[in-house]
């Protein structure tokens, strides 16, 4: 007694070391418990003790369960061990609450046929087929409708268990495996026997079979029903898998009701059993019936249709499908996002990828998303930023020939990515969340596209000047650098007068460099000089034009930047420098005319009779030249704000979509705000008969300056005369000089009446213009082109002079009906509320 | 006499693997070397159900002292 209680106390202490960092107190501790309850423990029965651990085994799976029974059988026929049921108390005591992640899944039922009778019948066997499930632990004897089946044939006496714990007819077993054979599709003869409820419930279980051929033609890769791809690959496979569940779960029930001596197999009891894979046998076979013929995201969508079944099998069912369907789609997005590349034999992932683009419409035509490829738990937002995001790597690897180096959008995916294509096992047992319905799928995705985006935005406005380009864009197409525009227009003044024909470029291109060196344009980084050129639009009919028509300055950009500012982007950039220039160079000719004009008026003192007509002619170029300003301010003014939102973008470096969106819409703004969008066609052919008549003014002013100008020659040569003859001595003026001067007098008279009319007449046409320019733009849908109406006619000048524009179709008209109207609207509600 | 010894020694291996694994299925977090000096405390008549306890209690004890102590985790 002695050696064994220090043995006891020996191992007490290496147990206590072995578990705890303090074993000596472990070691009091556990002698103070040991000594306190010192009673002799009372003998457990064995198998109730078996019971319990099972019925905890089986809670979290049922395989666990039977492989408790396995150990435990071959633990009974050893007997080394004499204390095996205090041991396995302490296990059982030990045992831990089941933890989620350990438990595996059990996909169908394990038969439990046989009855709590034959538990004493032997060891291995019975515990082994204990009902541990209640739902299955029917009544031993069998139903009494199987009595009524008579049918008569060999009898199988060999199983007296069978027998002789129910009252079922030989043939019932016979009936029984045909029905487990049926299960798996297997045909069987004489089947077709027995009483009709016995019938029913074979039909029940046959069912399972027809089920069964179902899925199996469906993942026969001979049937052509087979979906195809990858995605296909991984849906067929696991199908397949359940399928091998279903075998080990239909091999088990055949051991159990046809060779197993403790078979208490009925038919009732395998149709029961039935319940649970019939169930999910239909559903596999629902799934697959959709899938016929998808492939790719197509098939993730539809079978993601049933992970929202209502039915908590039906969609676990389903996630499992998914899960493993969608694995080849996780690793697709994997290389695209980490690496742009995309690895899709099969056409199945939702972007792609297009051959034959050229470099710099990479960004827009190369890579595409497939929409009806986008699985259905992808929101459209999210594929566009997978897609974004990916060609920002490309981008940054093929136009910007950036060296792939540690890519730092990379970190956002990774916990996203890594945690479920490294667990295969999370997998499997179906618990964990899969990575299509994991909560940071979303926030992973925008938070890498930021990132990406932020890289290539940091590439393009570092190495490739992203934002002086843009400026430069404005200032000098857009004529937003005053100074230059100015001063190149002076410069090219003669030369663009000149026919179109008669035009070099080599000239041009030197007087823009004189232009450049004068103004402040001289201080802009070399990389923008180097990009700004003259070029010759030559239009297309022939007709012969003067210089003006076809001069237009032009930005090149190339490489990495021609995504931003591509071909279409120049066409409009050059559709408004021209409108621009246009409106610029008849406000600088009209000015041109104010200065002649000003040299003039100082030599007209002795010519009163042109007096009225100048002033005319001033006030008339007052006129269009306000309204050539008006023009200008507007078309500059109206999309200030959308440039601004572009610098402010590019300045925080957010997506390069958005920049391209906004300088698209920059662009739109401008153009809307100078007439030549393609929503104020109407506006641009009334602007262009305003722009014309202000450009015939400057020639009627040409003309009416000569015709003075010779006038006054004329009378200079004459006083000459007059001077030199009175020198002489001579009679200073003839009768036959003072008759000449008199007609010629009053040709001039005649040259300032015509004059006059034609101004008449001009002022009339040029007024009719304007009034239906402003009527045009009171009546466009564009609010800031109603407020240029009003602008234009502030003073009511135009309206005093038409009746049209009284019409209530104006501006004014127009804002004080609608706040009518909404008065009305808003008296209408209280009244309505009133009641 | 050392043939039997040595089937015994097999027979002692075979239902210790047994032991094993069943403690493993029910998750007790049992190593080896503490399952042997258990069944050998079971086998001398200690109360299983109070060794259980015990053991249970050393482990908070060891929690609650050593954080990282890996002794007490799962295999």
């Amino acid at each position: 007694m002695d050696e064994s209680s220090s043995n006891l106390a020996a191992l007490l202490h290496k147990l206590c070391t072995g578990l705890s960092s303090d074993p000596d107190g472990a070691y009091e501790l556990a002698v103070s418990y040991l000594s306190s309850t010192s009673e002799k423990p009372r003998s457990q029965d064995e198998r109730l003790l078996c019971q319990k651990i099972q019925s905890r085994l089986t809670t979290v799976s049922a395989r666990d369960a039977d492989k408790f029974n396995e150990c435990y059988a071959k633990l009974k026929n050893t007997f080394i061990l004499k204390q095996r049921v205090s041991v396995l108390t302490l296990l059982l005591a030990l045992s831990e609450a089941p933890q989620q992640s350990e438990s595996t899944h059990q996909l169908f039922p394990i038969p439990q046929l046989a009855t709590k009778s034959n538990i004493g019948l032997s060891g291995a066997a019975s515990t082994s087929s204990k009902s541990t499930i209640g739902s299955v632990s029917w009544g031993s004897q069998g139903a009494p409708k199987n009595q009524g089946s008579n049918q008569s044939l060999p009898s199988n006496n060999s199983n007296m268990a069978l027998v002789l714990q129910s009252t079922d007819r030989p043939n019932d077993r016979l009936c029984v495996r045909d029905a487990v054979l049926a299960a798996t599709g297997v045909k069987t003869k004489g089947a077709g026997g027995g009483s009709r409820p016995m019938q029913a419930l074979y039909a029940r279980i046959a069912h399972l079979g027809f089920l069964h051929d179902r899925l199996k033609e469906f993942i026969d890769p001979n049937s052509g029903i087979m979906p195809q791809g990858l995605m296909g690959e991984g849906l067929v496979a696991s199908i397949r898998d359940e399928l091998t569940e279903y075998y080990r779960s239909v091999a088990l029930l055949q051991s159990q009701a046809c060779e197993g001596d403790g078979g208490g197999g009925t038919l009732r009891r395998v149709c029961v059993w039935a319940q649970e894979p019939l169930h999910r046998l239909t559903w596999l076979a629902n799934i697959a019936h959709t899938a016929h013929h998808k492939k790719g995201g197509e098939l993730a969508s539809c079978v993601h249709r049933f992970v929202r079944h209502g039915d908590e099998r039906v969609a676990t069912l389903a996630r499992r499908l998914l899960t493993a369907l969608t694995y080849p789609l996780l690793l697709m997005l994997t290389r695209w996002l980490l690496h742009g590349e995309i690895d899709d034999p099969y056409n199945e992932f939702f972007i792609e990828s297009r051959s034959g683009v050229p470099i710099d419409r990479m960004w827009h035509d190369k890579y595409r998303v497939r929409e009806w490829m986008v699985p259905s738990f992808m929101s459209r937002e999210q594929a566009a930023q997978i897609l974004a995001t990916g060609k920002s790597v490309v981008f940054m690897r093929e136009a910007c020939a950036d060296e792939p180096g540690p890519s730092d959008h990379a970190h956002h995916l990774q916990p996203l990515l890594k945690s479920h294509t490294g667990g295969q096992s999370d997998v499997d047992s179906g618990t964990g969340t899969a990575w299509w319905e994991a909560e940071g799928l979303r926030a992973g995705v925008a938070l890498a596209h930021a990132a990406a985006s932020q890289r290539l935005l940091a590439a393009l406005t570092t190495h490739h000047h992203l934002l002086d380009h843009l400026a430069a864009h404005r200032r000098y197409l857009l004529l937003a650098q005053g100074d230059f525009v100015h001063h190149l227009m002076t410069l090219l003044q003669d030369e663009l007068n000149k026919p179109a024909t008669s035009l070099y470029v080599h000239n041009l291109t030197c007087t823009l460099e004189a232009a450049v060196r004068a103004t402040n344009a001289q201080f802009e980084p070399p990389h923008v000089l180097a990009r700004l050129h003259v070029n010759l639009y030559p239009n297309c009919d022939g007709r012969d034009d003067c210089g003006w028509d076809v001069f237009a300055l032009q930005y090149r950009v190339d490489g990495p930047l021609g995504t931003l500012f591509p071909a279409t982007c120049a066409a409009r950039y050059r559709a408004l420098f021209t409108q621009l220039w246009r409106v610029k160079r008849i406000e600088y000719s009209l000015h041109d005319a104010w200065r002649e004009h000003t040299i003039l008026q100082k030599r007209l003192k002795y010519m009163p009779e042109v007096w009225s007509l100048m002033r005319r002619v001033s006030c008339l170029r007052a006129e269009a030249l306000r309204l050539c300003g008006a023009l200008q301010e507007a078309s500059c003014v109206g999309a200030e704000p959308a440039w601004a939102e572009l610098l402010a973008a590019a300045g925080e470096r957010q997506d390069l979509d958005r920049l391209l969106r906004l300088h698209h819409n920059a662009l739109e703004r401008h153009s809307i705000h100078a007439m030549i969008h393609h929503t104020t066609q109407e506006l641009q052919s009334y602007l262009g008969n305003v722009l014309n008549e202000t450009l015939a003014l400057r020639s009627f002013e040409a003309t009416l300056h000569n015709g003075i100008n010779a006038e006054l020659e004329r009378r200079d040569r004459i006083e000459q005369m007059k001077a030199e003859r009175v020198a002489r001595g001579e009679y200073a003026f003839t009768a036959a000089d003072e008759v000449q001067d008199k007609d010629k007098r009053k040709i001039f008279l005649q040259f300032l009446a015509s004059r006059k009319a034609d101004l008449n007449v001009w002022a009339r046409t040029y007024r009719g213009h304007v009034t239906t320019l402003i009527l045009k733009l009171a009546l466009h849908a564009e609010l800031s082109l109603q407020t240029l109406a009003f602008r234009l006619d502030y003073s009511d000048f135009y309206k005093r002079g038409d009746a049209k524009l009284h019409e209530p179709l104006t501006y004014q008209h127009k804002r004080l009906s609608e706040i009518g109207l909404n008065l009305a609207r808003s008296k209408m509600l209280d009244r309505t509320k009133k009641k | 006499m050392t043939s039997e010894k040595n089937a015994q020694l097999g027979q002692a291996r075979e239902a210790f693997q047994l032991m094993y694994q069943i403690s493993q299925l029910l998750c007790t977090g049992l190593d080896p070397d503490t399952l042997t000096i258990c069944i050998r405390l079971c086998e001398l008549g200690v109360n299983p159900e109070v060794l259980a306890h015990v053991i249970k209690e050393i482990r908070k004890m060891g929690d609650s002292t050593v954080q990282n102590k890996p002794v007490n985790l799962q295999p």
